[in-house]
C-alpha cells in the first residue's frame, strides 16, 4: 500500500487548518439545520408524507415529530458548540455527526432529496478521528505531531474527494438521467422559471446565454477533479471558480449549495486564518498571516523553528 | 495519545479501506442507484433535461379564504411543512385522496396563525410552453381541490 497513492492520501496537513476548519463546519451546522436541512422542523406537521430513505428503513428510524426533533436539535448544538471549541473531539465530533446524519435522513425522507450534503457528512464523519490539535503549531517531521498531520492529512483528501465526486458525479447523473442532449436542453430556463430571482428572472431573457451556460457548468464540473491535483495559485483559483459558480446559482436561482461551499474552503490554506481563541493558543505568533505554511500536496511539512 | 513518528500501517489501512468502501458506495449509488440511496445516491440535482420546445411544470397551491378572496400560499416549509417539490412527488396520491390536503391546511393554519383561514385549498399546475427556449404561453391545470375542515 506504499508508494505514491498512500503519501498523496496521507499528505501531511497543518493542524492549524483542521482547527480552524472544524470551528467552520461545527459552527456552521446548526445554522445549516435552520437554514437548509430546515424543513426538518416543518416535518413535525406533516407525518403523512414520511416516505423514509433505505438506510432509514434499515435502521428503523423513526418519522419526525414534536419531540424528537427538538431534542435531536439540542443534542447536536451542543455536541456541535462543544466540538467547534476544541473539546472532546471524538465524542462531540461523533454525537454531532450521528444526529446531524439522522436530521438530513429525515430532510430527505418526505419526497425530495437534496445532493449538497454529501461532503458535509464526509466531514462531520472524518473531522473527529484526527482527535485533538489543540495548541499544536504545524508538524515537524520526526515528531508524534507527524502522525496526527498525516492523520489531518487523511481527513482533508477525504472532505476534498467528496466536494469533488459532487461536482463530477453531478455530471454523469446529467447523462445518465437527463441524456446527452441534457447540455442543448433548457434545464437552466426550467430553473430560472420556477425559482429564479429577480436577476434569475432577467436572465431568462437571454436563452443563448443559458444555452451557453449549461455547457460551461457541464464542462467545470467534467474538469473539477484537477482540483485534487492542482497547488498553489492554480489550485486557488480554481476554489475561486466555483466558489464564482455557487455564487451565481445563488444569485439567480437562490440555490448556494453552502454545506458545499463550507467544505470547498478545505483545499485553500486556512492555517493563515487568525483564529486563536478558537484553537485556545496563547503567546507565539506562529501560523499567523505570512508565515511559511505545509499545504497538502507538499512532498513534506516544512520544519518550524 | 499518538506516540508514534507517523501513522502506523494499521491506522492507514483502515482509514483506505474506509475511503474506498464508500466511494465503491457512492460508485454504485451514482451508476445504479436512487434518491433512496441518500446520502450516496445519483447527484440528480437538475439532472434532467427539458427539449427547447417542451414544458416547464411548476405545483402552485391556491387558497380561497372565507371572505371569498383567492390568495397563492407558497409551498414552503414555513407555510405548510413541505417543500414544492415533496408535494409534486406526492402529486399522485393527492389526486386519489383530495383529503390529504387537509395536512396541508393543518400546517399552514399552525404555522402561519396570523393569516387568513382558507375555506377551500386547490394544487393547480402552472404550464409555461416554450418554443425555442422562450415561453410562448401559459396555463394552470387544476390537479385537487378540498374544502378545509
Amino acid at each position: 500500500m506504499a508508494g505514491p497513492v498512500t503519501r498523496w492520501f496521507f499528505a501531511p496537513v497543518p493542524l492549524r487548518r483542521i482547527a480552524v476548519f472544524r470551528a467552520l463546519v461545527y459552527l456552521f451546522v446548526p445554522i445549516d439545520m435552520f437554514l437548509f436541512t430546515g424543513s426538518t422542523w416543518g416535518h413535525v406537521h406533516s407525518a403523512a408524507n414520511y416516505r423514509p430513505v433505505l438506510i432509514a428503513r434499515l435502521l428503523h428510524l423513526p418519522a419526525a415529530n414534536e419531540v424528537s426533533v427538538p431534542v435531536l436539535f439540542g443534542v447536536v448544538l451542543v455536541a456541535c458548540l462543544v466540538a467547534a471549541a476544541g473539546r472532546l473531539p471524538r465524542v462531540a465530533g461523533y454525537t454531532a455527526a450521528l444526529g446531524f446524519g439522522y436530521w438530513a435522513i429525515l430532510a430527505m425522507s418526505y419526497g425530495k432529496v437534496d445532493h449538497d450534503h454529501l461532503a458535509l457528512m464526509v466531514a462531520l464523519f472524518v473531522l473527529p478521528t484526527i482527535g485533538h490539535v489543540g495548541g499544536s503549531r504545524t508538524a515537524q517531521p520526526g515528531t508524534p505531531d507527524t502522525a496526527k498531520a498525516e492523520a489531518a492529512g487523511w481527513a482533508v483528501r477525504c472532505v476534498q474527494i467528496a466536494v469533488v465526486a459532487t461536482y463530477f458525479l453531478s455530471t454523469y447523473a446529467k447523462i445518465r438521467f437527463g441524456g446527452w442532449e441534457w447540455p442543448n436542453g433548457a434545464t437552466f430556463h426550467w430553473a430560472m422559471s420556477r425559482r429564479g430571482t429577480p436577476v434569475g428572472q432577467f436572465l431568462a431573457d437571454f436563452p443563448t446565454l443559458l444555452h451557453l451556460s449549461q455547457w460551461g457548468v457541464l464542462i467545470a464540473e467534467l474538469l473539477s477533479p484537477v482540483l485534487l491535483f492542482l497547488r498553489g495559485r492554480a489550485l486557488h483559483a480554481g476554489v475561486v471558480f466555483f466558489l464564482g459558480f455557487h455564487l451565481m446559482t445563488w444569485v439567480t436561482i437562490a440555490i448556494h449549495f453552502l454545506p458545499l461551499v463550507v467544505c470547498l474552503l478545505v483545499f485553500l490554506p486556512l492555517e493563515r486564518v487568525r483564529l486563536r481563541a478558537a484553537i485556545g493558543r496563547k503567546g507565539a505568533g506562529g501560523g499567523a498571516a505570512g508565515q511559511k505554511v505545509a499545504v497538502v500536496g507538499d512532498q513534506a511539512v516544512d520544519p518550524v523553528s | 495519545m499518538v506516540s508514534a513518528m507517523s501513522l502506523s500501517p494499521y491506522a492507514k489501512a483502515w482509514r483506505v479501506t474506509i475511503t474506498g468502501a464508500v466511494a465503491a458506495g457512492l460508485f454504485y449509488g451514482t451508476v445504479w442507484g436512487t434518491d433512496d440511496f441518500f446520502p450516496l445516491g445519483p447527484m440528480v440535482q437538475y439532472a434532467f433535461s427539458i427539449p427547447p420546445d417542451g414544458e416547464i411544470r411548476s405545483l402552485h397551491l391556491f387558497a380561497r379564504t372565507t371572505a371569498g378572496q383567492e390568495v397563492e400560499i407558497p409551498l414552503e416549509p414555513y407555510y405548510v411543512g413541505v417543500r414544492r417539490a415533496e408535494i409534486e412527488s406526492h402529486l399522485g396520491r393527492h389526486r386519489q385522496d383530495p383529503s390529504l390536503l387537509q395536512h396541508l391546511a393543518d400546517a399552514h393554519r399552525r404555522l402561519r396563525p396570523g393569516d387568513a383561514a382558507p375555506a377551500t385549498l386547490t394544487l393547480r399546475t402552472k404550464v409555461i410552453k416554450l418554443k425555442d427556449r422562450v415561453p410562448s404561453a401559459t396555463r394552470f391545470i387544476e390537479e385537487v381541490s378540498w374544502q378545509v375542515r
